[in-house]
């Protein structure tokens, strides 16, 4: 992972194809609000389809709670529509089949030399795209769970809504 | 990511003043009217209602327009599960070029418009099949004329959270 990935740092404004190819940056994605975006090795990997099960359940709280998602893959678009549909994610996902974002990220998972995936990662970002937290999960259990992330959604969401307090008469 | 409110009402006749407009046809060929577009803090007619910003482009080409345009006293709740529902499947439909509800208050579904390539319904007709708030008013299959749609869709989720007065999917 790049040495400026770090909380306290900006996560680039990738600018890539969504699944139905059209060009997003994080910024549009983000729409204003907090945003966690996951960078995936595959559908291949079991690993990814036993943690894609918190993404569903994060996406459950976090489209009634002004959060954006995204998961980006190197995989081409038309991959990531039928992972997307199969596992009936409701959120954009963004394909760096150019692999230019991985690169830029330094987010190659060497060990891998079938796939050249992404090394697992998520990060939760302010809605500037400050990074919050970063979850290395070459491990599995590096992984973020939901309470985790409910945790930092928490805290970012404490910091940018101003009336987290609840607003007097 | 803020933009002024936008309008959208459909009109017997091309109104003055409007940002956008663009002729309406019934898959029949009929003339159905008008839909025009504006961008104004305030609304600028009584039978106006508002609309993603991001679905307005004076420059945008012709589509396909499935039009859900219920009358003020068969609005539902935006919080109302049917309402919900329906947005959820939303985020999942295929080929759309652009999307927005409508919005008149802070709490009311005032109908919504989908739009696809026009060539696209040609060659697939099921394409209408698709629109998941047609089971909440009385929809319109449509064609329109260049002028008034954009054709980039915004991003649909997973965000089906509503601002209070904005129609979904539109941010502040």
């Amino acid at each position: 992972m790049g040495a400026n990935l770090v909380p306290g740092e900006h996560l680039p404004d990738l600018a890539l194809p969504d699944h139905a190819g059209v060009v997003r940056t994080l910024s549009e994605i983000a729409g204003g609000d907090p945003l966690v975006v996951q960078f995936y090795r595959g559908w291949f990997c079991p690993k990814e389809r036993a943690w894609f099960p918190e993404m569903l359940a994060l996406a459950e709280r976090a489209e009634v709670a002004y959060t954006a998602m995204v998961s980006v893959s190197v995989e081409p678009p038309q991959v990531q529509a039928a992972t997307r549909a199969g596992l009936g994610a409701r959120w954009p996902f963004l394909s760096d089949e150019s692999r230019t974002a991985q690169a830029e990220l330094d987010l190659l998972e060497h060990t891998d030399t079938e796939h050249r995936p992404y090394v697992p990662t998520v990060f939760v970002l302010h809605p500037d795209l400050t990074i919050h937290s970063a979850y290395n999960g070459y491990w599995f259990w590096g992984r973020p769970s939901i309470a985790d992330l409910w945790r930092d959604l928490r805290e970012i969401s404490r910091a940018v809504r101003p009336d987290w307090e609840v607003p007097r008469a | 990511m803020s933009r002024a409110p936008s309008w959208l009402a459909w009109l017997p006749h091309r109104p003055q003043g409007a940002h956008a407009a663009t002729s309406v046809r019934s898959l029949d060929g009929a003339n159905v009217g008008w839909l025009a577009g504006w961008i104004s803090p305030d609304r600028p007619r009584s039978d106006a209602r508002r609309i993603d910003p991001a679905a307005l482009d004076s420059d945008g080409p012709p589509a396909a327009v499935s039009l859900v345009w219920p009358v003020r006293s068969r609005w539902p709740l935006f919080d109302d599960p049917t309402v919900v529902h329906a947005i959820r499947l939303a985020a999942t439909a295929p080929h759309l070029t652009t999307m927005s509800t409508f919005t008149a208050d802070a709490t009311h579904f005032a109908g919504s418009l989908l739009a696809t390539d026009a060539s696209l319904v040609g060659r697939w007709p099921g394409w209408w099949s698709v629109d998941p708030f047609a089971r909440l008013g009385p929809r319109h299959c449509l064609l329109i004329d260049h002028g008034l749609l954009a054709s980039r869709v915004a991003v649909l989720g997973p965000g089906t959270q509503r601002r209070a007065g904005a129609p979904w999917p539109a941010t502040w």
